[in-house]
């Protein structure tokens, strides 16, 4: 059930009204139901393996907080096994090929039997959301969820279960144990949050896709000039793509009476690559920070264990987002970056003239060039279904020759782009949402009218969100 | 990554765009609310009301064969009291005027239409029979006619997924939940209903930003039927081997399957004209002698007539096999499987004969 789909809007309507007319004790039940429901709709073995991980956690849980002295072992357990649920149904079918490619150069073709295993859609998402709370309870940080209905409601949440954001336990838990009231002002904005979503994702993100796929996908010969926007086109589709989807799952919590945490801040106008995972997927970077960057040692053992620790936690990042090489390179790209930034911040942060420069507009600018500049061109690792159509579009981009002519079949892609770019040079932080605040109730109809007609209207042939393959 | 930076709802700086629970600092008013969703599906509706009733609507509506069937169904003097349903094939192949003089020749005053559709497997097939059940009295016989191609799985039915809007009324939205219809077709043939330009959406997009005017009204033929010319026996050949290559493949097993979709609308058809007292018929298309090669063991030709013959038994009616009937011969189509005009009078004529007559309960008499 997309979110861009009529079976998803009636879904949703059905679910606003039950919520509302529930009394308050019942929200979770309520909330649980349409997840099970929303999550039996792509598959039961998604559905199955969710409950059986949201189990597991809540039983670590339970058992950590009456057993202390078995803390680590409980921890230890729910871990391998949600990580494990996760690395069979994600990597076991990658790893297989892999040695089975290797067998064949050695001569054992057929070494091994390739299982076949499908991850199912969500999986990725929810068992980061599991372990960050494992972790909280065991660290203490929040106490163990003792009403099952209620974790399982945590677990299910529909509006981000599939795609983010990863949200910790401090982030609904408690908004679950205590639902609140009906607000007229926050649903109002909802909608608006839902509705300007779904514009980023259908209008934008899909018009972009098919410049995408016709550079990514096509095997023929490519030039200079499409390869740069193809590749700018998809920087620009996956933004909208994802924070359209963030937008969506944030809004429609928000008609339910819930505050899901932000997970896009304008990460193009970010001036340093740092400042990037800062603004990008935040609830995937800070849990990966969280989660794997701070239990290696994070900073505290020295420069080259720091860099090396940036590295570990990008490539696990890539590796979270695909069992594939060329998101394995794109993570060592992102590890590599920080690693850099980090060894030049080391060096210069503390010099007068550099504190001057840093705060200086062309630096800034040029800062947020060069980092957008690095993103695109790891994200063409992202992108590319191989290393080699990766280097394709790469050897085109930067040795291609460059002929402005086939431009014109980009033309939906390229109004697209500049709508994006306007979108991030004129919009700053919150003003589209201060600006509606600031409208009349009749002003606020319209504006959702025109939403709803540009959605009519712009709508390009749909495709599926990209975020929910991980 | 860095430790800067603190919790992941982005303290210390503002999100693209902030949470809605910011705006929950001022409190709402529910009657604000309610006027911001008065205004919003008064402006929708409205505009929706102005289509509707617009000349451009009634244009678009000229222009397509598929939105003025239904138009031109309802304008008859009279409901006919045979009607043939089916895709291009039937289209070009049941001519009412030749099915209403077999009828008179049985003495029988009975009025017939042809209710084809270019491309029309059973998914529309089912809203063609709620049109024919529009009409009071409601026609004594119906005949619906299927093809292998429209069960297989290989042919996306995309098309006429993206048609259903078109085709659908409010009335054939039960029939589409009998048929067992993905829920996302039935949701959208519901709001399409609701705000009927969404039914023309694709258009409307093409009109305004390609340029794209309407075109010169549709021909609807003579009582729905549409006549091919007869083609010279080498082109009509020609022709027929190409379309046999097309089919081969969408056809062959393993690629191809017999898909449960189509066999749900038919299901759901049959039932719905035999609730309504309607006599009913389902026929297997007939074929020029080149597309007969293709159904072969490799191919799915033989469980699609198992299933349909299936579907047919469970409710009791009567099916037809014409793929090979004593008629028709090469010389009658223009191609592999629309007959010209005189194949076309020729196989009507044996259609009543065969088929329609004994569902009226009249004994046919030898053929002349």
């Amino acid at each position: 059930m997309a979110f861009t789909s009529y079976s998803y809007l009636y879904f949703l309507l059905l679910v606003i009204l039950l919520r509302w007319s529930a009394p308050r004790r019942a929200v979770p039940a309520v909330l649980l139901a349409a997840g099970t429901f929303f999550l039996w709709t792509f598959g039961t073995l998604g559905l199955a393996l969710l409950l059986g991980a949201a189990t597991v956690a809540f039983g670590a849980g339970l058992g950590m907080a009456r057993r202390p002295d078995l803390r680590r072992p409980l921890l230890a357990s729910a871990v391998v096994l949600l990580i494990g649920n996760l690395a069979l149904f994600k990597y076991a079918d990658f790893l297989v090929r892999e040695l089975r490619a290797l067998g064949a150069i050695a001569g054992l073709p057929g070494l091994l039997p390739q299982p076949g295993l499908v991850a199912p859609v969500a999986i990725s998402f929810f068992t980061f959301q599991l372990v960050a709370y494992v972790v909280e309870v065991s660290r203490g940080a929040w106490p163990a969820e003792r009403d099952f209905l209620r974790f399982l409601a945590y677990a299910t949440f529909f509006p981000n279960v599939v795609s983010g954001p990863i949200v910790r336990p401090a982030e609904l838990l408690p908004q679950l144990a205590r639902p609140a009231r009906f607000d007229a002002e926050r649903f109002s904005a909802s909608v608006f949050l839902f509705l300007g979503g779904a514009f980023k994702k259908v209008v934008l993100a899909d018009a972009l896709a098919p410049a995408v796929g016709g550079v990514f996908d096509a095997t023929g010969p490519l030039g200079a000039a499409a390869a740069w926007v193809g590749a700018f086109a998809f920087t620009a589709q996956l933004y909208c793509d994802f924070s359209g989807y963030t937008d969506m799952a944030r809004g429609a919590a928000g008609m339910l009476g819930f505050d899901l945490p932000l997970n896009f801040r304008l990460p193009y106008l970010s001036t340093n690559i740092a400042e990037f995972w800062r603004r990008w997927h935040i609830s995937l970077s800070f849990w990966l920070r969280d989660y794997v960057y701070i239990p290696l040692g994070g900073s505290r053992r020295g420069r080259l264990r720091t860099y090396l620790h940036l590295l570990a936690t990008m490539a696990i990042a890539g590796l979270w987002h695909g069992a594939a090489w060329t998101m394995v390179v794109w993570g060592l790209l992102h590890g590599a970056l920080l690693a850099l930034h980090r060894a030049f911040r080391d060096l210069v942060a503390n010099r007068p003239g550099f504190v001057r420069l840093r705060a200086s507009w062309p630096w800034k600018v040029g800062g947020a060039l060069l980092t957008l500049l690095c993103v695109n061109f790891a994200w063409v690792f992202f992108r590319a279904a191989s290393l080699r159509a990766a280097g394709r579009v790469l050897r085109a981009m930067f040795a291609g020759p460059f002929a402005v002519a086939g431009l014109a079949e980009f033309r939906s892609a390229l109004v697209a782009l500049a709508v994006v770019a306007a979108g991030h040079a004129l919009v700053a932080g919150d003003a589209p949402m201060r600006a509606y605040r600031a409208l009349t109730p009749a002003l606020r109809g319209l504006l959702w009218a025109a939403l709803i007609l540009a959605l009519f209207w712009f709508a390009a042939p749909p495709a599926a969100f990209y975020y929910v393959m991980f | 990554m860095t430790a800067e930076g603190r919790t992941a709802t982005g303290e210390g700086g503002q999100g693209d765009t902030t949470s809605p629970a910011a705006a929950a600092e001022r409190p709402g008013r529910a009657l604000d609310l309610l006027v911001t969703v008065l205004v919003c599906l008064a402006v929708l509706a409205g505009l929706d009301v102005a289509f509707r009733t617009s000349a451009l609507r009634g244009a678009l509506d000229r222009e397509n064969h598929y939105r003025l069937r239904p138009i031109e169904y309802a304008k008859l003097e009279r409901p006919p009291d045979v009607v043939f349903i089916g895709d291009s094939r039937t289209l070009h192949a049941l001519d009412p005027a030749a099915a209403e003089e077999a009828l008179a020749e049985a003495g029988l005053s009975l009025s017939a239409y042809n209710l084809g559709l270019s491309g029309a497997p059973p998914m529309a097939q089912l809203a063609l029979a709620g049109l024919a059940l529009s009409r009071r009295p409601p026609p004594r016989v119906v005949l619906l006619f299927v093809s292998p191609y429209m069960v297989s799985t290989r042919i996306e039915p995309t098309l006429s997924r993206e048609s259903l809007h078109t085709l659908y009324a409010w009335r054939d939205l039960p029939w589409m939940v009998a048929a067992g219809a993905r829920v996302e077709d039935i949701l959208d043939v519901f709001t399409s209903n609701l705000f009927r330009a969404l039914a023309y959406r694709g258009r409307l997009v093409r009109l305004v930003f390609e340029r794209q005017w309407p075109g010169p009204p549709a021909v609807m033929g003579e009582k729905g039927f549409q006549a091919l010319g007869r083609v010279p026996p080498g082109v009509q050949a020609e022709r027929a081997r190409s379309r046999a290559n097309g089919y081969r493949t969408e056809l062959s097993r393993p690629a191809a399957a017999v898909g449960g979709e189509m066999l749900g609308y038919l299901d759901a058809a049959l039932r719905r004209l035999r609730e309504a007292g309607v006599a009913v018929a389902v026929v297997n298309t007939t074929s020029a002698s080149a597309l007969l090669e293709i159904y072969g063991p490799d191919s799915i030709y033989d469980e699609y007539l198992a299933r349909v013959r299936a579907v047919c038994a469970a409710r009791g009616v009567p099916f037809h096999d014409h793929l090979r009937n004593p008629v028709t011969t090469d010389a009658d189509f223009t191609d592999g499987d629309h007959m010209n005009r005189d194949g076309a009078r020729k196989y009507t004529r044996f259609v009543v004969r065969e088929v329609v007559l004994p569902l009226l309960g009249v004994e046919p008499r030898p053929a002349r």
